[in-house]
């Protein structure tokens, strides 16, 4: 990691180990990774299935304990803190998006997007004005009221990123965010991410096992038995969107 | 009951609550996860209210029914004395009349409100109803002045006699005497006054409250008040004298005034000087009341020992319905925590929705208990009459305090509080990713230092303190002491060995010590608590369960061919068994409330063994061995009864007639105390009050 550039370094990982234990079997996930991601990228993981992508995303961001190595993020050691310091750590600096969606069900889509900016402290009224511009954003401005089992699958994704990005986080977490979605929501999931990246500089980073969801990232990083194996920078050609998909 | 606990257990539910309204104010994010959540899930609303009723509804009941065991008893205060504070009973002749006189200076005590002096007698009565004798052999004959009885107590007190004295040849009656003699008012009846009988017009029968049920010391009084002067001319005529009774009301009411009993007793001592000693003082109001006190303490305690079981079980059960909730919202609660929601505002989310069931539970919990304690109060008012000797049973009343209501709910809504507190900070602690992506949560880490260092201090004392709590036999503690110590060692404990062990371990060893501390330290039992009994069925029953939840896979072995089979019931059998084996915590949850219910099953089966077996022996030292008391005046049946006992037509199945003397002692200490004591011998004929018997063959 000293070799690293670290300008405009928001993401510093360095020599992560994480290993699963159950009963007397040990499974290493990740191994001495390093990682470095700056302000504004969009980076892509992919790998065969068990390769520790999933295990990457949710030890970077701190979700999950590591067994050894560093993890800076916005200049913070995510592993030196306490679980309440790193949990607000988390709610002021990054959104998540899951394949799940895993929306509050008894919510409504406003009060899902809300939910974050309210627990960091946001007047209520300020929080619900930005979500509902959120909503806006990714054209569910008339479906803000609705439930989550009022709405489809692609929308809720929908309230999901918003809800991701009402806190205008330094970064974004996206494991399998098409996992669940047929290929046109989930062209339009990966337009609109695609979009925030490039046109308000969020910075993404996004777990994935499709190739062609991978093909639209700037940059891609694969991964093998815990380990980066390739870490390349695509042309903007082969990450056009598709052009028979309207954006949101 | 319990008024002593009233302000703690408030002060305690004001500080929760205070707490709740806390968390409520300060996490608006909180507060509206929970409230969405009672509003939009009205099935599990309904579970967990019925949970939490159960608790207060049986705590409330427990109360309820020493409440009524309590009024119940005070009753007697009521119906037997009124007024009456203390009784003084002189013997007959010159020293009555003395202790009267002398008894005479205490109207101006500022502490007494009321001295009535009246004589009495020991009589029996005969009345003749359409055209069949009937008999009562138990009769007071009292001859004192109605309207200083009327005026007796405290100004505008119902003394419960008054009217005009009866003329001269009528009596006034109280309605167990005029109940047992089948009269009323205008009918003639016999009475045997010394032995001799007159005949006398009933002139009214009053309810027996007060002055009108007064008697010497029985629960049942068959009261005759007799015309002025009539008692003395029987006497008289009989060369006999009666007993001379004064009654002492002290200032205040039938409640109030009982406060004041050493104070005018001892100024009654003084009144009577060296006259104290020949006459007998008693304050039985004061025992009336501390009888009902401990008998309403007592039940109640017995009943709320039971109910333990129950709400051990129904807080159980709100364990359950919240872990069960607490694993149908992991991945919303995984994601809640992952876009910044502190563990703390989780238990504060989940605590609130469980309270807010909880009070919403307060007001049917306190009806219900009030319901079961009014049904324990009907069942008990009929076995107590089943019990009755002439009607001297205790009649049961039904009665319900605010105290008791205040301190039920108060306990049931802390225990509610404290089993939505413990599962909720329990349920909290997941992890994220796992809570997110639905996984089945990993065998626990290892524990972490802090929890160690104070799990395993925590030990350390609680085994010192055990060592002195089992030398002493100290009853809650030598149960507790030794149980805590293993409990807090398991963290140390899982340092060194796999968890299954250690669990296996700790918990085998707890339910040893509980099945071996009855018979290692006997004397634990030597207590009126029933907290040890609670105890000891809680630890038992838990430890039992986690030895039998983490042995789970070896108990079954012996069924696993059986699992096994290739076939559509085995498939069954193995499906059946595969949902209590995988979530093991709630297993285990559901079993102890099941032990639990079994526990008190077996042990009300045990106390009722236990009372019938003793039934038989108290019978035999009640009765040495005779089947039949038969109470009779000699001057009514003469010797003939004994006769034709021992040669009538039944005395082919009569082994033995025994005709007994009965009369009553009085025993004076070098302090001045006086007690009596009832006393028989065998006598050569019957005489008043004799008890002659039939045993049985």
């Amino acid at each position: 990691m000293d070799s690293m550039n670290t300008d405009r370094a928001l993401l510093v990982a360095s020599g992560v180990r994480k290993i699963y234990r159950t009963g007397s079997v040990e499974v290493t996930a990740l191994l001495d990774l390093d990682l470095l991601v700056r302000h504004g990228e969009m980076v892509g993981v992919m790998g065969p299935s068990g390769s520790g992508k999933t295990t990457l995303l949710n030890c970077l961001s701190g979700l999950d304990d590591i067994d050894g190595g560093r993890v800076e993020v916005d200049g913070h050691d995510l592993f030196a803190m306490s679980d309440a310091a790193r949990t607000e750590h988390r709610a002021h600096t990054m959104g998540f998006v899951f394949q799940a969606f895993n929306l509050i069900p008894v919510f409504s889509a406003v009060e899902n997007v809300e939910l974050p900016l309210l627990l960091v402290g946001t007047r209520p009224h300020e929080a619900r004005r930005r979500a509902l511009d959120m909503l806006d954003r990714v054209d569910l401005g008339h479906r803000v009221e609705h439930r989550p089992s009022e709405l489809s699958g692609g929308e809720q994704q929908r309230v999901t990123i918003a809800r991701a990005l009402a806190g205008r986080p330094a970064i974004v977490w996206a494991d399998e965010p098409t996992g669940n979605l047929d290929s046109a929501m989930a062209d339009q999931v990966m337009d609109l991410l695609c979009e925030l990246n490039r046109d308000e500089g969020q910075t993404i980073v996004l777990v994935t096992h499709d190739s062609a969801i991978g093909a639209r990232v700037p940059r891609l990083i694969r991964m093998h038995d815990g380990q980066l194996v390739d870490d390349v920078r695509q042309t903007a050609t082969a990450r056009a969107p598709s052009p028979d998909v309207p954006l949101g | 009951m319990y008024p002593n606990l009233l302000i703690p257990l408030l002060t305690a539910l004001a500080l929760a609550l205070a707490g709740l309204v806390l968390v409520a104010v300060r996490q608006p994010v909180s507060r509206r996860l929970a409230f969405r959540q009672i509003a939009r899930r009205r099935t599990e609303a309904a579970l967990v209210i019925g949970g939490s009723m159960l608790g207060t509804a049986i705590v409330i009941g427990a109360l309820v029914v020493g409440d009524t065991l309590n009024f119940s008893v005070r009753q007697e205060a009521y119906r037997t004395l009124g007024p009456v504070d203390e009784r003084v009973v002189a013997p007959p002749g010159p020293t009555g009349r003395a202790v009267t006189e002398r008894l005479g200076a205490l109207a101006g005590d500022p502490d007494i409100d009321g001295v009535l002096n009246a004589q009495a007698t020991q009589a029996s009565a005969v009345s003749h109803t359409d055209g069949r004798t009937v008999a009562e052999p138990r009769v007071l004959a009292w001859q004192m002045d109605f309207d200083k009885a009327a005026r007796f107590g405290a100004p505008g007190g119902d003394s419960g006699l008054g009217g005009p004295d009866p003329k001269p040849g009528q009596v006034v009656v109280n309605e167990p005497l005029a109940r047992s003699l089948s009269v009323g008012a205008g009918d003639p009846v016999t009475l045997y006054l010394f032995g001799v009988p007159g005949t006398y017009r009933i002139e009214r029968v009053v309810p027996e409250e007060g002055l009108a049920g007064v008697g010497l010391g029985g629960r049942l009084n068959r009261d005759v008040f007799l015309a002025p002067g009539t008692l003395d001319s029987a006497a008289r005529a009989a060369g006999a004298e009666p007993r001379s009774v004064t009654f002492v009301s002290n200032r205040g009411g039938v409640e109030s005034g009982e406060a004041l009993t050493d104070r005018v007793t001892a100024d009654i001592r003084q009144a009577l000087g060296p006259l104290a000693g020949q006459t007998e003082i008693e304050t039985p109001k004061h025992t009336v009341l501390r009888d009902a006190r401990q008998a309403g303490d007592s039940l109640g305690a017995l009943f709320l020992m039971i109910g333990s079981f129950s709400i051990i079980a129904g807080a159980l059960l709100l364990v359950n319905i919240f872990v069960m909730l607490g694993e149908e919202r992991k991945s919303q609660m995984g994601m809640v925590r992952a876009v910044g929601m502190k563990r703390s505002r989780l238990v504060g989310s989940f605590t609130l929705e469980g309270a807010t069931y909880a009070l919403l539970s307060a007001v049917p919990g306190v009806a219900i208990g009030v319901a079961v304690g009014w049904g324990v109060a009907v069942v008990a008012a009929q076995i107590f009459q089943g019990w009755s000797v002439g009607g001297s049973s205790i009649r049961i009343a039904f009665a319900v305090t605010p105290t008791s209501v205040l301190n039920g709910l108060a306990m049931g809504l802390l225990i509610a509080f404290a089993a939505i507190l413990a599962t909720s900070v329990r349920i909290s602690r997941f992890n994220i990713i796992a809570a997110i992506r639905d996984l089945p949560t990993t065998p626990g880490q290892r524990p972490r230092r802090r929890l160690l260092a104070v799990s395993s201090t925590l030990a350390v004392l609680c085994a010192f303190a055990a060592v002195p709590a089992v030398a002493r036999s100290q009853p809650d503690a030598t149960y507790l002491m030794p149980a805590l110590a293993l409990a807090f060692a398991t963290p140390a404990l899982l340092r060194v060995l796999p968890r299954h062990t250690v669990t296996t371990l700790v918990a085998g060893a707890v339910l040893v010590w509980t099945l071996l501390a009855p018979v290692i330290r006997p004397r634990i039992f030597d207590t009126p608590s029933m907290s040890v009994y609670v105890i000891q069925g809680a630890l038992a029953a838990f430890s039992a369960v986690v030895l039998v939840s983490d042995n789970q896979k070896t108990l079954l072995r012996p069924v696993r061919r059986l699992l096994q089979r290739p076939t559509e019931g085995g498939l069954a059998a193995r499906l059946a068994v595969a949902y209590p084996l995988a979530k093991r915590f709630r297993t285990g949850a559901t079993l102890v409330m099941y032990t639990l219910i079994v526990f008190v099953l077996v042990l009300l089966t045990e106390i009722s063994g236990i009372l019938r077996a003793g039934v038989d022996g108290v019978v035999a030292d009640a009765t040495a061995g005779y089947s039949l008391r038969l109470d009779y005046n000699p001057q009514v049946a003469g010797d003939r009864l004994v006769s034709d006992l021992r040669g009538g037509p039944s005395a082919a199945g009569i082994a033995a007639v025994t005709p007994l003397l009965n009369a009553t002692g009085r025993a004076t200490d070098p302090g001045l105390r006086t007690s009596t004591a009832s006393s028989a011998a065998p006598a050569a004929r019957p005489a008043t009050t004799t008890t002659p018997a039939t045993p049985s063959p």
